[in-house]
C-alpha cells in the first residue's frame, strides 16, 4: 500500500486533471492568487439562498 | 342543464393526454421525482453534533429503494466505464478499459470515479436535487448557496485497502471563507461495518485552521490531536455528513462483502480557488 505522501500526490493529480476539466483552470503552477469560483455550469448552483429568502442583507 | 354542465367540463384529448403527462411527471413512483425527493429537515440536535464536531450522522436519509435505486445506476456506470481517449493520469480503478492506462505496477487501493452524474441522467437527477443542497444547506448555515463541487463513487471490494487521514480541502482548489463553505455528503449505498470500510471522524478537527498545507498543531499523530470517532455501521440510505476541513479516513474492507458509497461535495457558491498551491505540508503525520 502507498503511504499517505504518494496517495496524496495521486488524489492531486487526479483532482488536477478533474479541477481544470470542471473548473476550466490552467494547470496548477501557471497561476498564481485567489479567483472568485468560475461562473458556471459546470458547477451548478443547487441551493439558492436568496430564492429561498435566507439570504443576507 | 346538469347534462349541459358535464358536456362542456368534460375533457378534450389534448387534456386528457396533458393531464396523464402532468401525473406521470409528478407521481413520485413513477418518474423523475424519484430520484430528488423531498427530505425532512434535519434535527436541530444533528445539526448542532455536526458544528460542534465537524461531522454528524444522518440515519435514514434516503428510503431503501431510492438507496437501491442509486446502487443499480452506479454500478451500471462503474461496469461500463472507462477513460476519456488519451487520459495519461493515474487511476483510482481497476476495470481493464481503464488500468491499461494505468501507471506500470500501480494497484490502486479501491475503485473512485468522479462525477458518475456526467453519465447517468438519473444519478444527476439525485445529486443536483435542490432537495438534497437544501439538506445540507440546513447544516452549513441557510445564508449561503450552493453549488455542486463533484461526487464520487467509492467501491471497496473485499480485500481492499484503507484511505489514510485527509482533509478533503486539501484535494480541492476550493478556498472557503469558513469550515462552513465546503461538506461531503457521505451516502451508504450497501452495508457498511468496521469490516467492510467504515469512515472514523477526528472530531473537531474542522476548527483547527489546519489544513495540508499550513499546519502548526503541536502532535505528531491524527490520533494523538484528537477524539476519534467510532466506526459507524450503516445501512443503505444512511449518510454522514463532514466538512472539507474535517480530517477522517476509511478502514480496509476485510470481509468478505463489497461497499458501495456515494459521495456528494457540496461548496459555498462564494468561496475563491486557489491559484499556485504552497509546495510544503505543514504537518509531519502528512508527509
Amino acid at each position: 500500500m502507498r503511504n499517505a505522501t504518494e496517495l496524496r500526490a495521486t488524489m492531486l493529480q487526479n483532482d488536477e486533471y478533474a479541477w481544470r476539466r470542471w473548473l476550466r483552470l490552467p494547470k496548477l503552477g501557471s497561476t498564481r492568487g485567489r479567483r472568485p469560483l468560475p461562473e458556471s455550469a459546470f458547477l451548478p448552483l443547487v441551493y439558492d439562498a436568496k430564492a429561498a429568502g435566507k439570504e443576507d442583507l | 342543464m346538469r347534462s349541459l354542465e358535464k358536456a362542456s367540463h368534460a375533457p378534450s384529448l389534448r387534456e386528457m393526454l396533458l393531464l396523464l403527462l402532468t401525473a406521470a411527471l409528478t407521481t413520485p413512483s413513477s418518474g423523475w421525482e424519484r430520484w430528488a425527493p423531498r427530505l425532512a429537515p434535519p434535527a436541530a440536535s444533528r445539526v448542532a453534533q455536526f458544528r460542534a464536531d465537524g461531522h454528524a450522522a444522518l440515519p435514514a436519509l434516503l428510503q431503501p429503494a431510492l438507496a437501491a435505486g442509486l446502487l443499480e445506476e452506479a454500478l451500471e456506470v462503474h461496469r461500463t466505464f472507462s477513460y476519456e481517449k488519451g487520459y495519461k493520469g493515474t487511476v483510482f480503478f481497476r476495470a481493464s478499459g481503464g488500468a491499461a492506462q494505468a501507471e506500470p505496477g500501480h494497484v490502486p487501493p479501491f475503485d473512485r470515479l468522479y462525477n458518475l452524474e456526467e453519465r447517468s441522467p438519473r444519478l444527476r437527477r439525485f445529486v443536483e436535487s435542490p432537495h438534497l443542497a437544501a439538506h445540507v444547506a440546513a447544516f452549513l448555515g441557510e445564508r449561503r448557496s450552493l453549488r455542486l463541487y463533484s461526487t464520487s463513487l467509492f467501491l471497496k471490494e473485499p480485500g481492499d485497502s484503507a484511505a489514510q487521514w485527509h482533509k478533503d480541502i486539501d484535494a480541492s482548489p476550493i478556498v472557503p471563507a469558513s469550515p462552513w463553505g465546503f461538506a461531503t455528503l457521505w451516502l451508504a449505498l450497501d452495508e457498511v461495518s468496521p469490516e467492510t470500510g467504515a469512515l472514523r471522524f477526528a472530531s473537531k478537527s474542522h476548527a483547527d485552521h489546519c489544513t495540508y498545507f499550513d499546519c502548526h498543531l503541536p502532535c505528531e499523530t491524527v490520533d494523538g490531536c484528537y477524539n476519534v470517532s467510532a466506526a459507524r455501521r450503516l445501512r443503505a440510505g444512511d449518510a454522514t455528513l463532514h466538512t472539507g476541513h474535517t480530517f477522517h479516513f476509511s478502514l480496509p474492507n476485510r470481509s468478505e462483502k463489497r461497499r458501495v458509497a456515494l459521495t456528494v461535495a457540496f461548496v459555498d457558491a462564494a468561496a475563491e480557488v486557489h491559484g499556485t498551491l504552497p509546495e510544503s505540508p505543514g504537518c509531519d503525520f502528512l508527509k
